[in-house]
């Protein structure tokens, strides 16, 4: 534990309060406007976009977006890195359990000769789009694929995502970016928040 | 049909929709049930494997399925509330350090891109 007495000095101390109020606020803010886009006020839609896994979803998609990653090679490299994450996780006991992963999920959640070829050419044929198991494999260790899939459901019907089932009988997901733009306001308006919080620093030799 | 027999394929459906809501991740302390509940238990197949995969959505079956009997509160109510808007355990929720991780492959592979 640190030396420094966190609670010692007001100033920072009110500053850490708007801090904490702010996280608060954006986890708040995103579901609330998440809801109030909704096409659906189903209770059972509303209630599923409440869930921490539709925000780690949203996460998701507004990461992709953000740092640009939408050429083929970058989802086969984003493959190749989830499957190397994955194998280092499988070798790592203590960290499977902090995660609450076991290793036939994880084992279950790489892309092989199989899944690698379909979620590139699903990405080829229409860009952004990803079968809905390749989603959920990308995503296993935030969620399992069966919340993964009742969460693509619910934004589906809250008509936030593109859900359509091909003529191979596999489901594709694609985003029309509500959930990316929804989470990059209330991402925007949290920094503002952040920078905004006033601290006045005590004068030298003082303690406040 | 016998009460038994009609409660066990009762409770087996509620636990069945319920455990399709739920996402259990780690372990959480096992409910209690009566000896009673145990006797109904061990007499559906069902309910035994309901018990060992989601022993708490059959505990919450079985609290309705008493509330039902004993109609000490509207029955579709207590229905509704194991059936509809029961949340997953976990709430669908992973570790911080695993949306990191995701986010550290993310930035990993956009990182890649702009070095080539």
């Amino acid at each position: 534990m640190s030396d420094e007495d966190v609670f010692a000095d007001g100033s920072q101390l009110m500053a850490d309060l708007d801090m904490i109020e702010i996280i608060r606020w954006y986890r708040m803010v995103f579901t609330e406007r998440l809801l109030a886009a909704s096409a659906s006020q189903d209770e059972e839609v509303l209630a599923t976009l409440r869930f921490e896994a539709t925000y780690q979803l949203a996460e998701f998609y507004y990461v992709l977006k953000a740092r640009g990653i939408h050429a083929e090679s970058q989802i086969k490299a984003l493959a190749e890195l989830h499957n190397g994450y994955i194998v280092e996780l499988t070798k790592d006991p203590a960290k499977m359990s902090r995660l609450g992963l076991n290793k036939d999920r994880l084992l279950s959640a790489m892309f092989t000769t199989d899944t690698l070829p379909r979620l590139l050419q699903n990405w080829r044929e229409r860009p952004g789009a990803f079968d809905q198991s390749n989603l959920a494999r990308l995503l296993a260790v935030v969620m399992s694929a069966e919340t993964c899939r009742k969460v693509v459901v619910a934004c589906a019907d809250a008509g936030l995502l593109l859900r359509e089932r091909t003529s191979y009988g596999t489901i594709i997901i694609v985003s029309n970016g509500a959930l990316e733009d929804i989470l990059g306001q209330c991402l925007r308006e949290a920094r503002q928040r952040v920078a905004s919080i006033g601290y006045e620093a005590p004068p030298e030799g003082k303690a406040s | 049909m016998s009460l038994h027999r009609t409660a066990g394929a009762l409770i087996a459906t509620c636990v069945s929709a319920t455990a399709v809501l739920a996402d259990v991740r780690g372990v959480r302390n096992p409910p209690a049930f009566t000896p009673t509940e145990m006797q109904l238990i061990n007499k559906d197949a069902r309910l035994i494997d309901a018990n060992r995969s989601c022993p708490w959505q059959l505990r919450h079956a079985l609290d309705v399925w008493e509330d039902m009997r004993g109609a000490t509160r509207p029955a579709h109510a207590s229905a509704q509330s194991v059936l509809c808007t029961q949340t997953p355990e976990d709430s669908g929720r992973a570790s911080a350090e695993a949306a990191l991780d995701l986010l550290k492959i993310l930035r990993e592979v956009a990182g890649q891109s702009t070095n080539r």
